[in-house]
């Protein structure tokens, strides 16, 4: 019997068919003996403990990390739209700063303009008064033309 | 046929409660890896999931089949990595150090992903699992014959494997 017979006959757990030559080959005895060992290795491999619960947190895990994304995506929304909603007033601003520097010309009068005024609020010399008006968004000031 | 449901209770989480623990340790066993592991065990049970109402027999079988798919896909991918690993992990071969059942068992994982797919497959199966060699070849699809030819084989590997590296 060759030694590559023998190995297969000693891994299919038909030691006896091969006991003759396992008399006279000390190499196919030591693969007996390291056959026997991985055997018992393998098998203590069943009673190892896994944490087999982590797939059950793994899964937990997915929908908070879902709503933690949302939630982030929310505030980058909210935060977008909190800035975007200033740039009417700083469309609206560009033809009151033009307006302050022409004449004054009764056609670009506010509505709010128009109502009666305390003398100590028209400007010396009875010229427009352009009041500038900081906001908390550097991009956005407000201009106010006061009679 | 396997119900979707029964008596109004969910038969999904019965069978994840269940088989968790067989499919984790087996695909950790195929794998060597947790994480990779708990990967395919979720792509085992969403495959599970949604199967569920096409499932004929035993479940545990069906389980096993789709769990040693899913980690054959998972290992091919990542086959050239792990080789790697393995020249790193496993130290130079000492005649005169006799190995523990730790260090045997280390060395066994190794040598697992140095077999093929087949032979890797049938020896979580039948030696780490204890499945017969008939409950083996069904899951395989493959004759008993085969399943016995490749355990063989995959036996004496790892045994010349673990001897060259004590």
């Amino acid at each position: 019997m060759r030694c590559q017979d023998c190995e297969l006959l000693l891994a299919g757990d038909e030691d006896a068919l091969a006991e003759d030559h396992l008399r006279d080959c000390a190499e196919c005895r030591a693969l007996q003996k390291e056959l026997r060992a991985n055997a018992l290795a393998l098998n203590s491999f069943r009673d190892e403990e896994l944490p087999s619960s982590r797939i059950t947190e793994r899964r937990a895990v997915l929908p908070w990390l879902a709503a933690a994304a949302a939630a982030v995506l929310l505030v980058l929304i909210v935060h977008q739209t909190s800035r975007q909603r200033p740039i009417h007033p700083q469309q609206a601003s560009v033809p009151m700063t033009v307006a302050a520097k022409l004449p004054p010309k009764p056609a670009l009068k506010l509505p709010v303009r128009r109502k009666p005024k305390p003398a100590s609020h028209v400007a010396p010399g009875g010229q427009l008064l352009l009041v500038k008006m900081l906001t908390p968004d550097p991009d956005v000031v407000v201009y106010w033309l006061v009679d | 046929m396997f119900p979707r449901e029964r008596d109004g209770g969910i038969v999904f989480e019965e069978l994840v409660a269940a088989h968790e623990g067989m499919v984790l340790r087996t695909a950790y066993r195929l794998l060597n890896r947790l994480e990779d592991a708990q990967d395919a065990a979720q792509e085992v049970f969403l495959r599970l999931f949604r199967n569920l109402g096409r499932i004929e027999g035993d479940p545990k079988a069906w389980l096993y089949r789709v769990t040693v798919n899913v980690c054959n896909d998972h290992h091919r991918k990542r086959m050239q990595v792990s080789e790697l690993d393995q020249h790193r992990a496993d130290p130079a071969p000492d005649p005169e150090h006799a190995i523990t059942l730790d260090e045997r068992k280390r060395l066994l994982m190794n040598g697992l992903a140095t077999l093929g797919e087949r032979e890797r497959t049938c020896v979580v199966l039948r030696d780490i699992e204890g499945l017969s060699t008939a409950e083996t070849a069904a899951i395989l699809g493959v004759e008993e014959g085969t399943v016995r030819s490749h355990i063989s084989v995959a036996r004496v590997k790892l045994a010349k494997y673990v001897r060259s590296r004590q």
